[in-house]
């Protein structure tokens, strides 16, 4: 009873967020419609991270990372007294770079309020607090950063791929404005707690949707197969990453002593009437020197790649693999939605049966409860006639209530594939761009090797 | 090719034979048969005088054939030479006495008039009947020893190391096989071209190689054999090749499977395959190594080791090797099978513990005969052989880390191909009509190839990686750790020849002391006389002297030869006659020497109770205390002794000559074939490197291209 109750609570309070965000769909879409129609490129890096003390000592330090924009959409083009835009010139938008610096937090915050305001899209996952580096301390090393500013990166371009987030003004504010700072103070505060929502998910954990739309049953298998082979990825490529550390690492101690080996075959000297031929020996001094320098050379090259392992793929894929846990959050999102409103129907169903039973007669009350009535000298029929018409008001609020649950259980579903669809495109661009990264590095890494060891070999006598 | 080699080893054959020509005229003056001396000239070589073998008394009853040596060397039945050079083949016995007795005298050395006779003309035939080798090595007129084993560092033909076939590596290393024989001698390469499992002769199972090599048949023609060897038999030709050649760095062979790991995992042939196929490697190796040295080369063991005709138990149970010495230091030191009386006459340190250097200049020799022993040559070639083996085992270790290392990693690469497969199959699922689509599994799938080439390359490279550069280092360190075995029988060598020296000072001494302490007596005897003829009581103490001498001497003299007792005795009596007729004035003289005398074998005999305190420093018994009959017999023994020791320093001197020679040489080549083999080991990887980096970019250029093509 209690539950169907929070259920009911929860429904009415979806019905405004969702409605709200269709409205707000509405509006953004009528406001910026020619933007909708042209899809304006948006591209953004995140670079340069850098090491801030906090600007009044109250803060501690804290990492910038420098964002830059380029986009030919007039409207980020535009001064902020909203007078006529820079230039109309797409070509020469293009060529503005607008530039902010960002901390992480404020990446947060765009989340939680692009999560609030589009609650049916796929909020792209930011990187991990990672709590344990700040108590380690070093959250200020380069690896930690660098991997970071690429994780943020993956962020910022997700929702620029966005066809609803990239129109978002927060995002605008967000990329260009110089108020950000202050917008951010106002607004952190004032933000609704999801606590809410945290609790909910948890009653709901271990309930499941009745009849389940057999598109959802696959994205799920799919996701979850994914999901596994993403993660498998990712633990071969962090060992592949460690061993190729240590292969590196190999070939500089074996650079060491090939160094040593080098320096014993030119240091000796003739042995009495055996004279060392010191002419091979220059040449085998020389050609031990060159294969060294080839060797180093492997050990470097070998460290460019793994450091691309390392800060970028790796990355790529931990993310992609957040992408596909926020899918899941949509999806069971969209599946409560759905057990909301099964479990509206079932109470309706219930309410409806005991109003039956009461108008068809005693069936519904036991023999008991009516012997106690009776001696109370309470007036059988009136009352029952009250719990009747009780009933029903009740029912009929249940109906209304069932059928903005259905409404808004189809609209999330059918929301719910629109982002799918939209997933897995972001996710096939993504892997293009990655797999197309990860082949560019091995053919840069191989080409460079090629070069090197062809070279040593014409150089070997 | 094989005629050339061939009229090679005749030349090898008769300059000895010339050579020692004119000492054997000097030596067997005696001897008008002037066609007798090349059947002569090693009689003392003979391994088989003294023995019951067919050919002890010589090779008389062979007809004398015109064929090639080789012919003699390669049939079974044929007399079993030493060497094929002729340096060493058996001679015709009972022709001069001199031999038998110099052979019977190996065991009653001492007694030996002959040995005295003959043993100049052993020294003396030393470095003569060793000149082919010498010449071979040092004339450069053949190969260097180790010319060719740089080659032999290749990979065996015949055995496709790479999973890829197309690997050019393999196929140049097997050029390098070709261009290689194109210069003399080195079409020997010997091939193993198989192994696997076979009955040996006493229908055991074992692992059996197939070697394949060239001989020349008795047409002189070339003609391949092809033998199969189990490893415990190139274990044992390993074994006696180090105690046939001494002053040689015999080429190693991989090691003996440990015992632990025996049990657990028993040989059987699908299991060690690894292993089977790695001493295939090394084993090949080992032979061509072999081959390249002259002196293993030219030994008939390792030859018939060669030819499929011969078991090796036999070869075992047949000279050379049965009648190897169990000492190398008692024997000539460039063929320890030779028969010497004179080296068995060699001291037998086992410990080196004297320094060299301080010992040689203590000899007061010249500058120049100082230089003759090359200490200092000897002393950088150690420090520069323990610089390269400190330097080549961290490299060994790195190589292996690295191998061990890129294998982890390939597997990975396996792993990962297998998943990217995965991606590309799950994202196929998606029936979508936008191209992107459809082609991104196709990447994904290419990527995963990718992988899969990454891998195959790497278990390529790693496999590289060990035949070119770890089992060659392997090899290396080996060598060179075999060079220790042959500096230490140098040592030895030189410990022997300052114990000779030691022996010879010692005895010089003795030999003065006992000179002096005779000439003292003489000087006493001839002042007594003197005295006697005045006083009779000195007559009379030298009477009782002499009665003296004589009791002790028949005391003393009981455990010696009869028959110089009873001359010495006869020879006393004399002087009791002579000094008899002394005049008795000398009684009272002769009373107190007679007391001196009594005192003195008081002395003597509590002495001799506690031997110690009676013998000098060198565990001798000071002159004073002997009679004079001993001291006599002493000087006597001495002379034979010093004459013998001298005979030996100069035989030991000359050993040292050609150790130290021969050592040098080969501590030489080593240097140099390890310089050689590095150089070809950065060659081959260099070229490993370059195939796998090849291999890969290919593979990742395609991908890319099928990426951009999403």
């Amino acid at each position: 009873m209690a539950d169907s109750n929070t259920g009911t609570q929860r429904s009415s309070y979806d019905v405004d967020t969702i409605l709200n965000t269709k409205n707000h769909d509405k509006t953004d879409s009528s406001a910026t419609e020619t933007d909708q129609n042209t899809k304006y490129i948006l591209e953004i890096r995140v670079s340069d991270p850098q090491k801030k003390s906090g600007d009044h000592g109250t803060t501690g330090a804290y990492v910038s990372y420098q964002i830059s924009t380029k986009t030919n959409n007039p409207s980020y083009h535009k001064r902020k007294d909203n007078s006529t835009p820079l230039a109309e010139n797409s070509k020469l938008m293009m060529e503005k770079i607008i530039v902010v610096h960002r901390r992480y937090s404020d990446l947060l915050l765009l989340q939680e309020i692009l999560a609030n305001d589009y609650a049916t899209c796929i909020i792209p996952p930011l990187p991990d607090k990672k709590v344990f580096q700040y108590i380690a301390g070093d959250r200020f090393s380069q690896r930690f950063t660098q991997k970071r500013c690429r994780s943020l990166q993956n962020f910022l371009r997700r929702i620029a791929f966005h066809p609803i987030l990239s129109q978002s003004n927060v995002l605008k504010m967000f990329l260009m404005s110089d108020d950000w700072e202050s917008y951010r103070k106002n607004l952190a505060d004032a933000l609704p707690s999801n606590k809410d929502e945290v609790t909910d998910t948890f009653m709901n954990a271990f309930k499941s949707v009745h009849i389940q739309n057999e598109a959802f049953v696959e994205i799920k298998d799919k996701n979850d197969k994914l999901d596994h082979t993403i993660t498998k990825l990712d633990k071969i490529f962090h060992k592949i990453v460690k061993k190729n550390d240590t292969i590196a690492e190999d070939y500089s101690k074996l650079g060491t002593n090939l160094q040593d080996l080098k320096e014993l075959v030119s240091n000796n000297n003739n042995i009495g009437k055996y004279e060392a031929n010191s002419e091979d020996d220059q040449q085998l001094s020389k050609d031990l020197k060159i294969f060294t320098d080839g060797i180093i050379q492997l050990s470097y090259g070998l460290s460019d790649l793994n450091k691309y392992l390392d800060y970028e793929y790796l990355v790529d894929l931990k993310d992609l693999e957040h992408y596909i846990d926020s899918m899941r959050q949509l999806v069971k999102l969209k599946d409560q939605k759905q057990i909301d409103y099964e479990e509206l129907n079932e109470y309706l169903a219930k309410s409806v049966k005991t109003r039956d039973n009461l108008i068809s007669g005693y069936g519904g009350n036991n023999f008991f409860t009516n012997k106690i009535e009776e001696f109370t000298g309470i007036n059988q029929e009136s009352s029952r006639r009250e719990k009747i018409s009780k009933l029903e008001s009740k029912i009929s609020s249940l109906n209304i209530e069932l059928e903005s649950a259905k409404k808004i259980a189809d609209a999330f579903e059918k929301e719910t594939l629109k982002e799918v669809n939209l997933f897995e495109e972001t996710k096939t661009h993504e892997l293009k761009g990655s797999l197309g990264n990860l082949a560019d590095h091995h053919i840069k890494f191989y080409e460079k090797m090629l070069e090197t060891w062809t070279d040593i070999d014409s150089n070997l006598k | 090719m094989g005629r050339r080699k061939s009229s090679n080893k005749n030349k090898n054959h008769f300059t000895p034979v010339q050579q020692n020509r004119e000492i054997a005229i000097v030596e067997n003056n005696h001897n008008s048969m002037e066609n007798e001396i090349d059947d002569d000239y090693e009689y003392d070589n003979n391994p088989f005088v003294g023995t019951t073998h067919m050919f002890a008394s010589g090779i008389h009853d062979i007809p004398p054939t015109s064929q090639p040596i080789d012919t003699l060397l390669h049939s079974p039945t044929k007399p079993q030479y030493l060497y094929e050079d002729g340096a060493t083949s058996p001679t015709p016995l009972g022709k001069d006495p001199l031999t038998t007795s110099s052979h019977s005298s190996l065991s009653t050395h001492l007694s030996a008039n002959s040995t005295n006779s003959s043993s100049p003309n052993i020294t003396q035939q030393y470095p003569d009947s060793y000149s082919p080798i010498q010449q071979q090595t040092n004339s450069g007129s053949t190969v260097e020893p180790f010319e060719n084993l740089s080659m032999s560092m290749a990979v065996p033909k015949n055995k496709n190391l790479s999973i890829n076939n197309n690997n050019n590596n393999n196929i140049r290393t097997s050029d390098n096989h070709k261009t290689s024989s194109l210069s003399p001698l080195q079409d020997d390469q010997i091939v193993i071209v198989d192994c696997g499992d076979y009955n040996d002769p006493w229908g055991k199972h074992a692992i059996g190689y197939i070697i394949k090599s060239k001989k020349i048949n008795d047409e002189g023609v070339i003609i391949e054999q092809e033998v199969t060897r189990r490893y415990s038999e190139f274990h044992s030709l390993h074994h006696v090749l180090t105690r046939l050649l001494p002053t040689v760095i015999i080429p190693p062979i991989p090691s003996k499977h440990s015992i632990i790991k025996y049990f657990l995992n028993p040989i059987n042939a699908e299991n060690d395959s690894k292993i089977i196929a790695m001493r295939q490697r090394r084993l090949m190796a080992f032979l061509n190594h072999c081959n390249a040295i002259v002196e293993i080369n030219q030994l008939i063991t390792f030859q018939k080791f060669l030819d499929p005709n011969y078991l090796w138990k036999d070869i075992l149970n047949s000279p050379p090797i049965s009648i190897l010495p169990t000492n190398n230091l008692l024997a000539p030191p460039l063929n320890p099978t030779k028969p010497s009386p004179l080296h068995l006459l060699l001291p037998s340190p086992t410990t080196i513990n004297t320094n060299i250097g301080k010992f040689l200049s203590s000899l007061n020799l010249t500058t120049e005969e100082l230089e003759s022993f090359h200490l200092n040559d000897f002393h950088s070639f150690e420090t520069q052989l323990t610089q390269f083996l400190n330097v080549l085992q961290p490299l060994l270790q790195r190589v292996k880390n690295n191998k061990f290392h890129i294998h982890s990693v390939s597997s990975q690469f396996a792993e990962l191909g297998a998943y990217f497969n995965a991606l590309s199959l799950e994202n196929t699922s998606t029936s979508s009509p936008d191209d992107a689509f459809k082609n991104l599994p196709m990447a994904i799938e290419k990527i995963g190839h990718s992988y899969d080439v990454n891998y195959v390359t790497l278990e390529i490279l790693i496999e590289n990686l060990q035949n070119l550069i770890e089992e060659p280092l392997i090899d290396l360190i080996k060598f060179i750790q075999d060079s220790k075995r042959i500096i230490i029988f140098k040592n030895l060598k030189f410990v022997q020849y300052q114990i000779i020296i030691n022996t010879i000072e010692k005895r010089k001494s003795r030999l003065n002391e006992l000179n002096d302490f005779d000439n003292k007596m003489h000087r006493l005897d001839v002042a007594l006389n003197r005295d006697a003829i005045t006083s009779p009581t000195v007559a009379n103490a030298v009477r009782n002297m002499n009665k003296q001498d004589n009791t002790n001497n028949t005391s003393k003299s009981i455990n010696q030869d009869d028959n110089m007792t009873t001359d010495e005795i006869t020879s006393g009596n004399i002087t009791n006659d002579n000094i008899s007729v002394d005049d008795e004035s000398s009684q009272i003289m002769n009373d107190s020497q007679y007391l001196i005398q009594l005192q003195l074998q008081k002395n003597k005999q509590k002495l001799s109770k506690r031997k110690n305190k009676t013998t000098n420093k060198f565990g001798q018994i000071e002159p004073e205390f002997l009679t004079k009959i001993e001291r006599d017999e002493e000087i006597k023994k001495l002379n034979k002794e010093l004459l013998k020791l001298k005979d030996c320093e100069v035989l030991i001197k000359s050993d040292l000559v050609q150790v130290i020679e021969s050592t040098l040489t080969h501590l030489n080549d080593l240097i140099k074939f390890v310089k050689r083999s590095c150089h070809f080991m950065l060659k081959d990887m260099t070229r490993a490197i370059i195939d796998w980096i090849k291999e890969c970019l290919t593979t990742w250029q395609q991908t890319k291209s099928k990426i951009d093509s999403i």
